[in-house]
């Protein structure tokens, strides 16, 4: 089921090979950890940067958000079978 | 001397609709569509390959892909995507030349150096083991169509052929491992075009002039890139309904006919074509042309460069209008609720237009109705545009008199007879006292030499801008309404488009979101 959600959430990162990748996150209590990155991308809306992270942790599919900003994480979009 | 080819040109396979798939794994082997709105009369903008395995193809319907396929999965588009996807498969070719010419989101031709200093061809044909210690192994050569002619093995450049193979493989190890293309190598773009075309998805393929008799047997005239519908009819007329006719038609003939083009034609379909590439950066998702953007971004002193610039343009790549449209997300008679979507759609026309460097002399206005019927009219102007809002003026004049008996469903608005911007200086001074501009924005006040600016109320719905400035010391004279726009795009692209913008066009964020040309 896809649902388009826009949350803010908790977010683990690391910082490796010059990217960005989160590793888990904390939405709703439950955390969840991030398998794969499965695509990274970024938009700009005037001078702040949005950067976008398309991840899977086996089950599902999520779109997550990080706005540089304000330094916040949202969860945008869900995804499960 | 050997003409070796050396035009690669790199097609991904569905692409927005792969980019999706890539995105989200649970996608993958499903039939999906792309769409720029999920209207049912919106059309596909990319069709995965589970979806054209069905017969659902690109520019297809919404609701006539779903007849075929109930279950479609259906996504917007996320132009941001898929041009992050296409910057980052682009920075892969400049790996291997800088002669790269993104000619569409998901196409683009590469020139490689041909001072590559070439291996033994027998080395390389004779031993697959050594393509799979190169880390080719998912090239098939004995199925491939590098080999479909017989005893060309000996003539191909297999560093070309390992160039070719190993993009294939960074894409999909670098990028995204769903993402596939089709790559094409010939002596010019169209051959490239044309070998590329052969094998879909995830091909490799050569081909060489003297392969072209036995391609065209199963090509028609439609089939081959730049022959259109209006070709197609006049060579009919002539008794030319294949490819295969015109290799062997006395080019005299089709010159006395159509004259240039008839030659054009003629060595285009003959794979005789002699083809620059020209150098793009980057690709901002709009059908008009790369290069002539960086040519208006150069500065003046450097002439060397634009002039090496503009060798690579031809009148073929000239942008012939600029526009924009959208299949409303709402359906309507009244005008009065069409006039924002107008401006919007002009605003961003503009904006793009302005970018380039180009005037318009022309505009045109169309309308599509649910039931079917459309209104189109363009007029000539004795006067030049750059700007959104004169767009939007004289649209407004042209559809003085239509009128609408059933719901308007899709406007489309743009440019056309466009010319170079020539920086002419205003016979007579157009300058007006600040205190004309700024006695009636009594909200502001400012006294540095910044701009400040306040949002518009909510519900603004006239023209005034929707950000009020006051120039207060400032001395920008930005009552010369070429500085006003000029300044209003530095504002706009520092802070987002629209952050200035017309009061009619507060609340309208969602008309004609951010799209991307599927096409060239």
């Amino acid at each position: 089921m896809f649902e388009q959600i826009n949350e803010s959430i908790e977010v683990i990162v690391k910082f490796q090979d010059n990217q960005l990748k989160p590793v888990k996150f904390l939405w709703h209590d439950k955390e969840y950890l991030v398998q794969k990155v499965n695509l990274a991308w970024s938009s700009r809306e005037g001078r702040t940067k949005f950067y976008y992270f398309a991840v899977s942790d086996g089950a599902n599919y999520f779109k997550l958000r990080f706005d540089s900003e304000n330094l916040s994480w949202m969860i945008l979009e869900s995804y499960s079978e | 001397m050997h003409n070796f080819p050396k035009i690669l040109l790199v097609d991904m396979n569905s692409f927005f609709a792969s980019v999706e798939q890539q995105a989200n794994p649970f996608w993958r082997g499903k039939p999906l569509g792309v769409c720029a709105s999920l209207h049912e009369t919106s059309c596909l903008i990319a069709a995965s390959k589970e979806a054209k395995a069905l017969g659902i193809t690109t520019g297809m319907l919404v609701y006539k892909a779903k007849r075929i396929y109930p279950k479609i999965i259906l996504l917007q588009a996320e132009p941001e995507k898929y041009r992050e996807v296409n910057r980052r498969i682009n920075q892969i070719f400049r790996d291997y030349t800088d002669q790269v010419e993104e000619y569409s989101i998901d196409e683009s031709f590469l020139e490689l150096n041909s001072n590559i200093e070439y291996r033994n061809p027998k080395q390389y044909l004779n031993s697959k083991h050594k393509y799979q210690n190169h880390g080719f192994e998912n090239l098939n050569f004995e199925h491939s169509n590098l080999f479909s002619a017989s005893d060309l093995g000996f003539r191909i450049l297999p560093n070309h052929l390992l160039v070719a193979a190993e993009i294939k493989k960074r894409i999909r190890h670098e990028v995204g491992e769903w993402l596939t293309c089709s790559v094409g190598i010939g002596q010019n773009k169209f051959l490239a075009k044309l070998a590329a075309d052969m094998e879909k998805p995830d091909g490799l393929t050569i081909i060489w002039r003297e392969n072209l008799p036995e391609i065209y047997k199963s090509k028609q005239l439609k089939d081959l890139w730049g022959i259109g519908r209006g070709w197609e009819g006049r060579l009919g007329k002539l008794g030319i309904t294949s490819p295969a006719q015109i290799l062997d038609y006395p080019v005299q003939n089709l010159i006395s006919l159509f004259g240039k083009p008839g030659y054009d034609l003629w060595q285009r379909v003959n794979g005789l074509e002699r083809d620059e590439i020209g150098s793009s950066l980057t690709f901002d998702g709009s059908a008009a042309r790369i290069g002539k953007r960086l040519e208006a971004a150069l500065p003046d002193d450097a002439a060397e460069l634009r002039y090496a610039s503009r060798r690579r343009i031809t009148s073929y790549d000239e942008p012939k209008s600029f526009g924009h449209s959208w299949v409303l997300n709402f359906r309507t008679t009244d005008k009065e609720k069409l006039k924002p979507v107008i401006l919007r759609l002009a605003e961003k026309a503009a904006r793009r237009m302005r970018r380039q460097g180009f005037v318009a002399n022309a505009i045109y206005l169309s309308v599509r109705l649910v039931n079917g019927e459309s209104k189109h009219q363009s007029k000539k102007l004795k006067f030049s545009l750059e700007t959104g809002q004169e767009l939007y003026e004289q649209a407004l004049i042209l559809w003085r008199n239509w009128k609408f008996n059933a719901d308007v469903m899709h406007i489309a608005v743009g440019f056309t007879n466009l010319a170079p911007r020539a920086n002419q200086l205003e016979l007579f001074d157009t300058k007006i006292k600040k205190s004309q501009i700024t006695n009636n924005k009594s909200q502001i006040s400012t006294n540095n030499q910044n701009i400040k600016f306040q949002r518009a109320p909510f519900g603004a719905s006239n023209l005034d801008l929707g950000i009020y400035l006051d120039f207060g010391a400032c001395d920008l004279e930005l009552s010369n309404p070429r500085r006003l726009t000029h300044t209003i795009d530095l504002i706009n692209d520092k802070y987002g488009e629209f952050t200035i913008r017309s009061g009619l066009l507060t609340k309208t964020s969602d008309y004609a979101p951010d799209s991307i040309a599927f096409g060239r």
